[in-house]
């Protein structure tokens, strides 16, 4: 829809953004810090004439806004963009580990990085993990969280318990705060790496896809069924909290679902089964390439208009059950919420400017290799290895840092110097993937038009402000951005002062 | 006009005025073509740059036409790459310069054995590699060539 920026004449406006919203009523305007104002076109162009009355309710919101200019808005407008801006003074905080490529199950979208349970030489070894932690502790981050990760990180579990109790040794002699991180399908855990994982403190994330029939056809495992072993698994952490005296309101299995094809006629399926199984957060993360030959694409994947009506569907049915009294949210609409409605910086890797590609997060494979991200990984899976910035066996920290990849991709990345980013409204709420880019366009800096991720993103937050119009659903949304703080779950090495929070 | 075209048996000319196209922009927009074409660049007087599209293989005048529409959507994205770039790069350079600092090992890693590559951050405040803190006359002495040994002044 063309749109055509009014002649502006008002002397006292601060630097905005703008976008007219689908529909065509209503124009969202942001701050450099992402603070918005939603109006009407006409009001829009009062505001940029200069015209809007000082009592027009309208006004109320560009000033609360920071969109005028007075002296305590700018300096409210340097604190808020420091507070949002806080993931640049961090240095890589997330290290993500690749104990094995072997995985027991065979899911329909995972191909290039996993190789089959019996498979050889594809596991870290343990003299590999302890080099990756002279690496990891030699990040300046005094937060350290490491994630396991595969392949089903859980079949070398060995590696898995040295790297915690070794990596909490050398927590306690650095004075840096260590967390963990499991994602797994779960199958192959018994009591015992239950209660090791339990006991240290261990974050778990599994993946539940939907309803029994569409996570055994995502997810496939012989002829078992994956859904049945997750949820006995769940229930198993579940009783080892309880067991523990642990608040299940903060000690829970994470859980997300990949949205594959067979998804997308069932979204009130897929949520209400979040719902049965007493999750208060449903992840809908839409499919990447990496990884994907184009046969299997063509199966399982999507347009991005296709993910954004099942998206839509998705959180009305949430809405509706939140109206109901159920508690849930969905984790991609609340980061942004968190972004859109409060100053805090959740500082997730793929929503933040720039990304987290080696400033943020450092990825390990099997073999000691580092990559800038576990997606830059799956490219060098798929055998090409432009993402591979070090080796723990023949360099350090300092190395894999000064690594001229990583500074291609923090510029790649920086969206207030992109084209087709420096300018969208939605910049502040928003993050790139030039890897994506990379795999989709051979190229780090994305043509957005033809850029599905793009597509997406600016889908759900032009939802999320349609949505924020509508009486009464802002203080509902509003519950989405609380995070709870999880350290008296998550805490094990020494007294926190950044809190462990969830979703 | 800013773009002419003019089509051959084999390739597609396109001649660009470098008012609107700077050459960066052009030769940017023509290297994403290098796997399907066969490029040659030439100057056309002072201000037009000539991109010649060639197909690698046999092809029909449709695709070249097709190709040349491509390359003009490249340029477009080449050229608001190249203004945002220009307009944003004191920006740039903060955002990327406080990340990138803020990764850098601490000290004691940056100076440990195990192939690291030594660096400023190894280095105490005090030590002088290049003898900088150095008075004049300890380093040179009575007598000795005050223009520093040579460096090429007369």
């Amino acid at each position: 829809m063309s749109f055509e920026l009014p002649e502006v004449r008002n002397p006292g406006l601060m630097p905005f953004r703008f976008r007219l919203l689908p529909g065509g009523r209503a124009v969202v305007v942001t701050d450099l810090a992402g603070r918005f104002a939603i109006l009407s076109r006409e009001e829009f162009g009062d505001f940029v004439a200069g015209t809007l009355p000082d009592d027009h309710p309208a006004a109320a919101r560009v000033r609360n806004a920071g969109l005028v200019r007075s002296a305590e808005g700018e300096t409210d407008t340097v604190a808020a963009l420091r507070r949002r801006s806080e993931h640049l003074m961090r240095g890589p905080g997330l290290h993500i580990l690749i104990l094995t490529l072997r995985c027991n199950q065979a899911c329909v979208y995972c191909h290039a990085s996993r190789k089959g349970e019996g498979a050889e030489g594809v596991d870290m070894s343990q003299q590999t993990a302890a080099r990756v932690l002279d690496v990891v502790f030699a990040s300046p981050s005094p937060d350290l969280t490491l994630e396991f990760q595969g392949g089903e990180p859980t079949l070398n579990f060995e590696v898995l318990r040295f790297v915690v109790e070794e990596a909490s040794r050398r927590a306690s002699a650095s004075g840096k705060r260590v967390f963990f991180s499991l994602v797994s399908n779960l199958s192959p855990l018994d009591q015992e790496k239950i209660d090791f994982l339990v006991d240290h403190g261990v974050m778990v994330c599994s993946s539940i896809d939907g309803p029994a029939a569409l996570h055994d056809r995502n997810r496939r495992w012989s002829s078992r069924s994956a859904h049945q072993a997750t949820l006995a698994r769940i229930e198993e952490f579940r009783r080892a909290y309880a067991k523990r005296g642990l608040d299940p309101e903060l000690a829970f299995v994470n859980l997300l679902a990949t949205v594959s094809r067979a998804s997308l006629a069932q979204p009130e399926a897929l949520v209400d089964e979040y719902v049965r199984l007493g999750s208060k957060v449903v992840h809908l993360r839409s499919l990447n390439p990496f990884g994907m030959g184009k046969k299997i694409w063509a199966k399982e994947g999507y347009t991005a208009e296709e993910y954004l009506a099942f998206y839509r569907r998705a959180f009305d049915h949430i809405v509706k059950l939140n109206r109901a009294g159920v508690e849930i949210m969905e984790k991609i609409a609340a980061l942004a919420l968190t972004r859109i409605l409060t100053d805090d910086d959740p500082n997730y890797m793929d929503l933040r400017s720039p990304c987290g590609a080696g400033i943020g997060q450092l990825a390990y494979g099997y073999d000691g290799k580092v990559y800038t991200c576990d997606e830059g990984r799956m490219v060098a899976a798929m055998g090409d290895p432009m993402f591979c910035i070090g080796d723990v066996q023949a360099g350090g920290y300092a190395d894999i840092i000064r690594h001229p990849g990583v500074r291609s991709l923090c510029v790649a990345s920086c969206l207030e110097c992109l084209p087709g980013c420096s300018d969208c409204a939605y910049a502040p709420y928003c993050g790139v993937c030039p890897v994506y880019n990379y795999v989709q366009e051979g190229d780090l800096v994305a043509r957005w038009p033809q850029n599905d991720r793009c597509r997406i993103q600016m889908g759900i937050a032009d939802l999320l402000f349609e949505r924020l119009q509508e009486p009464g659903l802002e203080p509902l949304l509003r519950r989405w951005t609380i995070n709870r703080d999880r350290s008296s779950v998550y805490r094990r090495m020494m007294p926190l002062t950044t809190p462990v929070t969830c979703p | 006009m800013e773009i002419s075209r003019e089509t051959t048996k084999d390739s597609i000319r396109l001649e660009l005025d470098e008012k609107l196209f700077p050459r960066p922009v052009s030769v940017a927009a023509a290297y994403r073509f290098l796997d399907r074409c066969y490029i040659r660049l030439e100057r056309a007087g002072k201000q037009h740059l000539i991109v010649q599209l060639k197909g690698k293989q046999k092809i029909t005048k449709a695709s070249l036409e097709c190709l040349a529409e491509e390359f003009q959507n490249e340029l477009l994205h080449q050229l608001l790459r190249h203004q945002v770039a220009e307009r944003t790069a004191g920006l740039r350079d903060a955002i990327v310069g406080r990340a990138l600092f803020s990764a850098e090992p601490a000290p004691t890693e940056a100076a440990s054995p195990g192939g690291d590559s030594a660096g400023p951050a190894d280095m105490d405040y005090l030590d002088d590699p290049l003898g900088i803190a150095v008075p004049w006359e300890e380093k040179y002495g009575e007598g000795q060539d005050k223009n520093g040994g040579g460096q090429g002044q007369s």
